[in-house]
């Protein structure tokens, strides 16, 4: 099952739909202006087009890197650092204590 | 306060002048905050806080005068980029997302630098979250190049590049995620350096991909570089992509020459379309003068090398998709109010986001969705590994990597603002160091078109005074580091009108 159903798996096949568009911009959390989005697919499948470069190497069992130094996650003591309220000093509603947020259940 | 009869130009002079009584720090950073006054048409700051300047280059002099100075750095006036938190300092990344926040604590490279003593004159500008190359896309105003103020300065560390090179300050943060240190250093004709991956803490960084991401200095000399290096390089627990590694005495490693330095020239850098030949012909010279100096120049192959651009701009958006995923006008920042909580966030992140931003968001979010996953991120890290294995076999058989910096000088403003993908070919030739993990350095190495342009020096991993060394080397035989941006016209005079208006005369 892919999410983005004009495409076959593997290779970009065909430019971004606006049905694509719409379906990125959900799962980013964004929202564009109407005009633009003609605009925004052109870019998106322009540079997702010299991507396709990649498909043309060979990669028989290499790992991926994630990065060029493995994570060591280290420890540290469990401290409050910086003070708690410098950080609630930054929220712009708080109450008891804590960062007072908009509803999240409807 | 007697003005200095010829301020020192690099920090390593202002160290002398300091250390020899010559000069205080409050004259240095007097003259520094003259010289941002002068040169607002640079937009290379965001943030100039002169009351904690003139007070911390207060102390630097008092405790220089009581024999109890922090170091040869101390009173120097230097600038961060804004990407690095800064305690009780704005903190905007460039963007308007992060407007008004100012951060609870400093990053480990902000204290590293006041507890050598050097004196902090504020924030500089930078593309929104360090996304882009010309700085065209900081949501304050593009940053202008000293050497013409028609074209950009480079990116993302435009800013910090621009008030080094316009000496403005001596030494500057930048941050290096894909070229961002050493690309604007050779557009502004300074010298930067991108540490190794782990090298340097990132603590207190505002992330972009967090795989990449470096932070390192600008400077005008290696020798500079290497100053800055001793304070800046080491262990940081808060980061755990830090490495414990020992750290070398930077400046002590600068002598020794290059005699022997086997230096290996990727034939694929030097075949790259797009690289203006007079770039190439001024690289070739600089290589000449390095040969000159008993360096051996050997051709080499990294047959992946012309990927680092598709395999950079699958990861790295991919990576910033997740990191800026926390910037929703709930905890800090401004918010678009809006019915539902999806629609806030919507509508916050799409209204104060810049329109890179966005791209590279939706980019990230194609190529880690399902169906794609495999297809990009996951090739593009095993290419990204192969890549890696390519670097690491060329530097068993020579020391150093060498090439241009950049495809070419600066260009104008707005000139690739219509063509995204043309304006990431900008960074073609820094993209790899970030990938592999390995240092880069960027000295500037001739003029075209009037315009500076820098070689590119690569090394094994925690190997930077290998780099520092052959360019300090390169600055002792030839005089590029040494040209200066012309002079910006003094300000029109203005007379005082009632209420407080200026106007020409």
């Amino acid at each position: 099952m892919y999410l983005f159903q004009t495409h076959t798996k593997g290779a970009r096949k065909m430019p971004l739909t606006d049905q694509d568009l719409t379906q990125l911009l959900t799962l980013a959390r964004l929202q564009v202006p109407a005009e633009q989005r003609d605009q925004l697919r052109t870019d998106l499948a322009s540079i997702l087009s010299h991507m396709d470069a990649l498909a043309r190497v060979e990669t028989p069992e290499a790992p991926p890197l994630a990065a060029p130094k493995g994570p060591t996650l280290p420890t540290r003591p469990d401290e409050v650092h910086p003070p708690r309220d410098s950080g609630l000093a930054q929220a712009r509603h708080q109450r008891d204590g804590l960062i007072q947020v908009p509803r999240v259940m409807e | 306060m007697t003005p200095m009869a010829t301020p020192p130009d690099t920090l390593a002079a202002a160290a002398r002048a300091l250390a020899a009584g010559t000069t205080t720090s409050a004259q240095l950073v007097e003259h520094a905050l003259q010289r941002i006054a002068e040169q607002p048409a640079l937009n290379a700051f965001l943030h100039v806080n002169a009351s904690a300047a003139h007070s911390a280059a207060a102390q630097s002099d008092a405790r220089r005068t009581a024999g109890q100075s922090h170091g040869p750095l101390d009173g120097i006036p230097v600038a961060h980029k804004d990407a690095l938190c800064t305690q009780g300092v704005p903190t905007t990344a460039g963007s308007r997302i992060l407007e008004g926040y100012v951060p609870p604590y400093s990053a480990t490279v902000v204290t590293q630098w006041e507890a050598a003593g050097l004196v902090s004159l504020g924030k500089t500008n930078m593309d929104e979250f360090a996304m882009g190359s010309s700085n065209e896309n900081s949501a304050y105003g593009p940053v202008r190049n000293p050497w013409d103020l028609s074209r950009i300065p480079g990116g993302s560390s435009g800013g910090s590049a621009a008030a080094v090179a316009a000496g403005l300050v001596l030494g500057a943060t930048g941050t290096d995620t894909g070229g961002s240190i050493r690309q604007p250093a050779a557009l502004c004709g300074i010298s930067g350096l991108k540490p190794t991956y782990g090298r340097v803490s990132r603590f207190g960084v505002v992330a972009y991909a967090s795989s990449l991401d470096q932070v390192g200095p600008l400077a005008r000399t290696v020798e500079d570089l290497a100053f800055l290096m001793d304070v800046t390089a080491g262990h940081d627990p808060r980061d755990s992509t830090s490495v414990d590694a020992p750290v070398p005495h930077h400046v002590d490693a600068l002598g020794g020459g290059v005699k022997g330095l086997r230096i290996g020239i990727p034939r694929e850098f030097m075949q790259t379309p797009g690289l203006d030949p007079r770039v190439a012909s001024t690289v070739t010279e600089a290589l000449r003068a390095l040969e000159a100096q008993g360096a051996i120049l050997e051709d080499v192959s990294i047959p992946l090398l012309p990927l680092s651009l598709p395999v950079y701009y699958v990861l790295a958006p991919a990576e910033a998709s997740s990191n800026l995923a926390r910037y929703d006008g709930v905890r800090v920042g401004p918010r678009v109010e809006a019915a539902s909580l999806a629609e806030m966030y919507a509508r916050t992140r799409g209204e104060l986001f810049g329109a890179e931003v966005k791209r590279r968001i939706l980019l990230g979010t194609y190529v880690l969705s399902a169906g794609y996953h495999d297809a990009y991120y996951v090739k593009a890290q095993k290419v990204r590994a192969r890549l890696t294995a390519e670097f690491a076999k060329v530097l068993q058989e020579v020391d150093v990597l060498a090439g241009p910096t950049t495809p070419g000088p600066a260009f104008k403003l707005g000139e690739k603002t219509q063509d995204p993908y043309t304006m990431f070919l900008s960074d073609v030739f820094t993209l790899a160091c970030n990938l592999v993990g390995s240092p880069g350095l960027s000295v500037p190495c001739g003029l075209v078109d009037g315009l500076p342009v820098g070689l590119q020096l690569m090394g094994r991993p925690m190997e930077e005074t290998t780099l520092l060394r052959a360019g300090h080397t390169y600055q002792q035989h030839t005089d590029w580091h040494r040209l200066r941006p012309p002079e910006p016209p003094p300000p029109a005079a203005t007379v005082r009108q009632k209420g407080g208006s200026h106007v020409p005369v």
